[in-house]
């Protein structure tokens, strides 16, 4: 794939002025729209770049297939290819949630592209693990939330696409799916199980950059504790605590936490 | 407008909750305390989070409170609000995002809509399996359980492009047969035990399935090369000729064909076994053939040649060339031999062993043989009008071709004077590709109309083929041609000699002239003659040529010899060699 192709593919956008890249790795459930509350405290400062992974927000669908994305390993690689396309080097990255854990992925797989990792409410690991490691939910918690997802109309023509297909898929599904009123079904159902399902935690130890981690101090998807067993099991990681509710600290806490990253970055 | 803001939202048929900064519920309606058993007390302490279930909390904190937060509202979500009770209840719910960072709600009840959703789920997961059964069902073979080939064409097509794989096409030899002679529920038998002995020869990365018919096919696994197909194919033939109540009649063959970089394409493989089954099916049963590039060569070139031959025939691109018959004594030139030559419009003349057994498999020999007839008889016409002498002239004639009715106008115009051919003998040299003594009784009429308008017989290439005692004794053909493959080693071959001898010795007794083919030196000249037999053709007297060179090498009608010797007659043969009238009894 041509530069061009990758930028209009992932829907990648440049903002910003400044000699260093920052790129912007949105998290589950989200498109690049909610870095938009974040953005501003940074873009006199830095070149930011913002991507949909495909499948989400304003990405090319067509792009789209359950194989790739099927794991983080694909939107990681989604990652590494707008840096390949924009040539950046030594950027910092910056991820929320999941986006976390697909920058980490990314950075031990392109390390010359990115030179330093910003993770804001990472969670390597959503299930419990006991007695050593706690998640926050038990399996039948997860397989809830993809029925409950369903229930969201989310789903839906992944369900019927491969009965009125008769086949394990193929390019009718992309074809059936595109005729529901919303894309989003297959590809968020698919995302949401990469997301919830994935243990990222062999890799932590395996990024060698610098790595900053934003942890809300009351987070019902990453709860405290996961945040320190993140900073723990990598080799150069610092832990900021800010005091908050939720899961979204870029969207309810930009100016609390944007001279916390740009420090870091300058570092 | 009546009643203050508060008794409106306690009036509402729904939820109504108003949720702080840090997720705090700052407002109840009441219906929310009614129908959720919830207090005020309770309510303040246990905070937004503990109201829903776990999943709902994953699902507002990855997608509610961003897109309310996003876009000011998220509406129409369905998520599970726990009782205070710890009961859940299905609720449909619209947030607003409020300027001081909390959250406006309203639940609906979504018991019903959740019930209906549990129905579809279910009638979906019934589609879903009877999907499954339908899809195992069109892609299985139901006789044998093995997949179709429906199924192994999707395989083949899903292949990765550059791996390279090896498929065993095969087939059961004695399955008609067994058919015919046991019915066909003792063939369904045996094609099940085909289908165990693949299932028992294969491995679990193999697959093997069965086309239709007696035809079955195996594809290997990845990495698995052509010799683990050679060891699959000798497995099968030795398994099936073991299996069961049909060891005398069943048998089996293999083609096999391997795909990949520099060999055919996957798309290929399935009709190069098959192309390859073919040729082991020819060379007998019980074979195991590969398919080569040799092979692969020569299919091109048939594919290729194929509509050049259609249309070779449409355009009248074949010419007649002829080989010259000498008597063995005087080695004057007695008749010619009519032999095709292919006026190809890229490669020049083509000899017709390039062409004929193309010919053959297409089916169009008689088409061509009509053909070269009509050309012969047009060159013997000029021939005979250039005042040069050829006493016979030979075409090739196919036993089933008698009916042509160029044979018939041929005869009609000389007999009517219109068509001059002076007393030139035209003999049809009798090609068999069906046995003589096979054919119908109208054969045997058609031979005598025949020879009755003047036409002279001949059985080519006897002492080998199709060419039979039995078919000589029907035909009574005024000469036999002695096969090259007996004439040319009977000097090194006693029995090849000693064969020789008797076949004339045979032919002498019945009546009938005979022609050796294929001399090629003066030795076999010699031989023959010494021998008695009286026509000779080959390379040692001269090649086949054009019209215009056997013009040139004819003589003059004032030198003609006499015409080759017309056999006794057939009564007088049976006089003479003791031979019982066959003629009158094969009717019977």
């Amino acid at each position: 794939m041509r530069a061009n192709d990758i930028k209009r593919r992932n829907n990648v956008t440049v903002t910003g002025t400044g000699d260093r890249w920052v790129v912007l790795a949105h998290g589950f459930g989200c498109d690049q729209t909610m870095w938009r509350f974040f953005t501003p405290y940074l873009r006199d400062h830095f070149r930011l770049v913002c991507l949909d992974y495909v499948g989400s927000g304003r990405s090319d669908v067509t792009a789209f297939s359950v194989e790739r994305y099927g794991s983080l390993e694909g939107y990681a690689q989604d990652i590494v290819e707008v840096c390949d396309a924009l040539d950046i080097s030594d950027a910092t990255l910056i991820g929320h949630s999941v986006g976390a854990m697909t920058g980490l992925i990314a950075a031990i797989s392109a390390p010359q592209r990115i030179g330093k990792l910003v993770m804001v409410c990472p969670s390597p690991c959503f299930l419990n693990d006991p007695p050593e490691y706690h998640g926050g939910f038990e399996r039948e918690d997860l397989e809830d939330l993809l029925g409950l997802m369903d229930q969201n109309y989310i789903g839906w023509a992944n369900h019927l696409a491969p009965l009125v297909m008769g086949s394990d898929g193929g390019p009718m599904v992309a074809e059936l799916a595109g005729s529901f009123c919303s894309t989003d079904p297959l590809f968020a159902r698919t995302f949401a199980k990469a997301t919830f399902f994935s243990d990222c935690r062999p890799l932590l130890g395996r990024a060698k950059q610098p790595t900053l981690i934003l942890q809300s101090s009351r987070d019902a998807l990453a709860a405290v504790a996961v945040g320190r067993y993140v900073q723990s099991r990598m080799s150069h990681a610092e832990l900021e605590e800010i005091e908050a509710e939720g899961h979204c600290l870029h969207m309810t806490h930009p100016a609390r936490i944007a001279p916390v990253v740009e420090r870091f970055i300058a570092k | 407008m009546t009643g203050s803001a508060e008794f409106v939202l306690n009036d509402l048929p729904c939820a109504c909750l108003r949720t702080s900064k840090d997720r705090r519920i700052t407002f109840a309606n009441a219906y929310f305390l009614q129908n959720y058993g919830w207090d005020q007390t309770a309510l303040a302490e246990a905070g937004m989070t503990s109201l829903l279930s776990r999943s709902s909390q994953i699902f507002c904190d990855s997608f509610v409170y961003p897109q309310a937060i996003a876009d000011t509202v998220c509406t129409e979500v369905q998520l599970t609000v726990q009782t205070a009770a710890g009961e859940r209840r299905p609720v449909v719910a619209s947030v607003r995002h409020l300027p001081d960072g909390g959250f406006a709600w309203v639940l609906v009840e979504a018991e019903n809509r959740s019930k209906l959703f549990q129905e579809l789920e279910a009638a979906r997961q019934t589609l879903l399996e009877q999907s499954a059964r339908l899809k195992a069902s069109s892609r299985t073979d139901a006789l044998t359980g093995l997949p179709n080939r429906a199924c192994i064409e999707e395989a083949i097509a899903a292949l990765p492009k550059d791996a390279p794989r090896s498929l065993v096409s095969l087939d059961l030899d004695g399955l008609g047969l067994i058919n015919e002679t046991r019915g066909h529920d003792a063939g369904d038998e045996a094609i099940r035990q085909m289908a165990g002995v693949l299932r028992k020869v294969t491995g679990p990365q193999d697959l093997a399935g069965r086309l239709g018919g007696d035809e079955f096919i195996v594809l290997l696994g990845e990495e698995r090369d052509e010799t683990a197909a050679w060891e699959i194919a000798a497995d099968i033939v030795s398994e099936i000729a073991r299996a069961g109540a049909f060891r005398t009649s069943l048998s089996a063959s293999c083609g096999i064909a391997s795909s990949g970089p520099g060999l055919i394409g996957h798309s290929a493989l399935l009709g190069a076994a098959q192309v390859a089954l073919a040729r082991a099916k020819t060379a007998g049963r019980r074979r195991i053939s590969a398919y080569t590039p040799a092979i692969h060569a020569e299919a091109e070139a048939q594919r290729r040649m194929a509509p050049e031959l259609e249309q070779a025939i449409a355009e009248r691109q074949f010419e007649p060339y002829f080989q010259t018959q000498v008597n063995a004594v005087t080695h004057e030139v007695v008749g010619a031999e009519t032999l095709v030559r292919w006026n190809h419009p890229e490669q020049g003349v083509l000899e017709p062993g390039l062409f004929l057994p193309l010919a053959r498999k297409m089916g169009v020999i008689s088409e061509i043989n009509a053909q070269m007839f009509e050309a012969a008889v047009q060159a013997a016409e000029r021939l005979v009008a250039h005042g040069v002498s050829l006493p016979k002239l030979s075409v090739n004639v196919n036993a089933r071709d008698l009916l042509n009715a160029a044979l018939y106008s041929v005869a009609d115009a000389r007999r009517h004077g219109t068509l001059e051919l002076g007393g030139m003998v035209l003999a049809l040299e009798i090609l068999e590709d069906v046995l003589i003594e096979e054919q119908s009784e109208d054969f045997d009429d058609r031979v005598a109309d025949l020879r009755a308008m003047g036409y002279a017989f001949e059985l080519d290439d006897f002492g080998s083929g199709h060419a039979s005692v039995l078919g000589l004794m029907r035909l009574k053909p005024e000469a036999i041609k002695l096969d090259r493959n007996l004439v040319r080693p009977m000097l090194q071959s006693q029995s090849a000699l000693g064969t020789v001898r008797h076949l004339s010795d045979m032919a002498a007794s019945m009546g009938m002239a005979v022609i050796a083919e294929g001399v090629e030196t003066l030795e076999h000249a010699k031989a023959l003659r010494y021998l008695g037999i009286e026509t000779l053709q080959g390379y040692h007297f001269s090649r086949p040529m054009s019209e215009g060179d056997l013009l040139r090498i004819l003589p003059e009608r004032e030198r003609m010899v006499s015409p080759v010797p017309r056999s006794r007659t057939p009564a007088g043969a049976d006089a003479e060699g003791g031979w019982p009238d066959v003629r009158g009894t094969a009717a019977e």
